[in-house]
């Protein structure tokens, strides 16, 4: 018989038996959920209700941070913070005082909300081979604002401290898995506050979110 | 595609930096109120008497009392005839007069960066800044001079209308400035028409 034939015969057993030794020792390639996420995101708002009031524009100021830690498989809690402002200048906007009177200028106006709230969130599908991570949340917590007014040289602001839920729906794209996971994280967010100042009540905007998320 | 993609981020990092003070447009711009009295009925009116002095305060102290610029009294003339109104030269053949005032402040300021908004980190030592500046606003009003006022008492006013940091005086620009904002206002008080327009 050949020796190299003799040869093949007697590895080939040989090595489909240690393959499977070979992977459970190496480890890297086990699935193991991740414990600990983090999403840092630029954030752009439409302000609606009274907000939408006083600042109709769009927000393209916003960014948010928040650390996400699994309790279980599927949810995870943890905090979040964020900021958005909403700014606008009219050039000319009547306004009918109580005295009956008419005024009529240019006006600057924003607003800023910067929340720190507490959060939960619930992932639908988190095999080991998923590389989109869909989830639902909510967050609940406090919510500091400032608004400032200005029309020729005649400014006023109010600040506050209020309260503010916020549910959301996104969803995880990662685009590296390994024992550190880096994906593209995607999400809608409305915020309910009680914030009110001037003509506003209960400050209320959807908030769409692009960032990077880090799990490990 | 590589330019297109820094033509978007430019975009975004333009949206994102702006919107944290005022333009020009707003913090040098001009207040316009304007204000009917309560159940005024301007259409019987006819005859308008233009005061020739307008009265002066100056940091809320009054000064001597000044010429109202011809070119200010065309204007308000030129403006009234176009709501039906028709100039006379006395108060006691007039249905309604004209006057004005002229205000002339000193603002001082300061600003503080020891605020929770800047985290207060301009509380010690005091950062801030501090200034002056000066601002002019100008206010018309409309008397009714068909009746005589009671004993003690004042004459009614029809309509009160102001021209806020307009910057208005008797002298050079001031006095465009103040045709500016006279303009404004008439633009914005269309309820002074009388019937003989309408």
């Amino acid at each position: 018989m050949n020796p190299a034939r003799i040869l093949s015969v007697v590895a080939a057993p040989l090595l489909l038996a240690a393959w499977p030794a070979s992977a459970q020792d190496s480890g890297w390639s086990q699935y193991r959920p991740v414990s600990t996420l983090f999403n840092l995101g630029y954030q752009i708002s439409q302000p609606i209700g009274s907000l939408h009031g006083y600042v109709t524009d769009t927000s393209f100021r916003g960014i948010m941070f928040d650390w996400r830690s699994r309790v279980s498989k599927d949810i995870s809690v943890g905090l979040r913070f964020s900021w958005n402002r909403f700014s606008q200048s009219y050039s000319s906007l009547t306004t009918t005082t109580n005295s009956g009177g008419t005024l009529v200028g240019p006006v600057f106006r924003f607003m800023d909300q910067l929340p720190l709230e507490a959060i939960v969130h619930y992932y639908i599908g988190t095999g080991s081979d998923n590389t989109i991570t869909p989830y639902v949340g909510f967050g609940i917590g406090g919510v500091w604002s400032n608004s400032y007014q200005q029309t020729a040289d005649i400014a006023n602001s109010q600040n506050g401290f209020y309260f503010i839920v916020s549910p959301e729906v996104g969803a995880v794209i990662w685009f590296v898995k390994g024992a550190t996971n880096v994906g593209l994280n995607l999400a809608v967010t409305y915020h309910f506050t009680t914030i009110s100042f001037r003509n506003v009540s209960d400050a209320q905007s959807f908030a769409e979110t692009i960032g990077i998320a880090f799990a490990y | 595609m590589d330019t297109r993609r820094w033509l978007l981020l430019a975009a975004i990092a333009a949206q994102g930096c702006g919107g944290y003070y005022a333009p020009d447009s707003v913090t040098f711009g001009t207040v316009i109120y304007t204000q009917a009295g309560p159940g005024v009925d301007f259409k019987p009116l006819r005859k308008l008497f233009i005061d020739p002095t307008a009265d002066v305060f100056k940091d809320g102290t009054q000064q001597p009392s000044v010429a109202v610029p011809s070119s200010t009294v065309m204007l308000i003339n030129s403006r009234m005839a176009a709501y039906g109104y028709t100039s006379v030269g006395t108060p006691d053949a007039a249905d309604v007069g004209v006057r004005l005032t002229f205000f002339n402040n000193t603002v001082s300021y300061y600003y503080s960066y020891c605020s929770i908004y800047w985290s207060y980190y301009g509380c010690y030592p005091y950062w801030g800044y501090a200034g002056s500046y000066s601002t002019g606003s100008v206010a018309q009003q409309m008397l009714d001079l068909r009746t005589n006022p009671p004993p003690g008492g004042s004459r009614t006013v029809l309509w009160l209308s102001a021209a806020y940091a307009v910057k208005a005086g008797t002298s050079g620009d001031a006095v465009n400035n103040l045709n500016n904002g006279l303009n404004q206002i008439f633009d914005q008080s269309t309820f002074l028409k009388t019937s003989a327009v309408q």
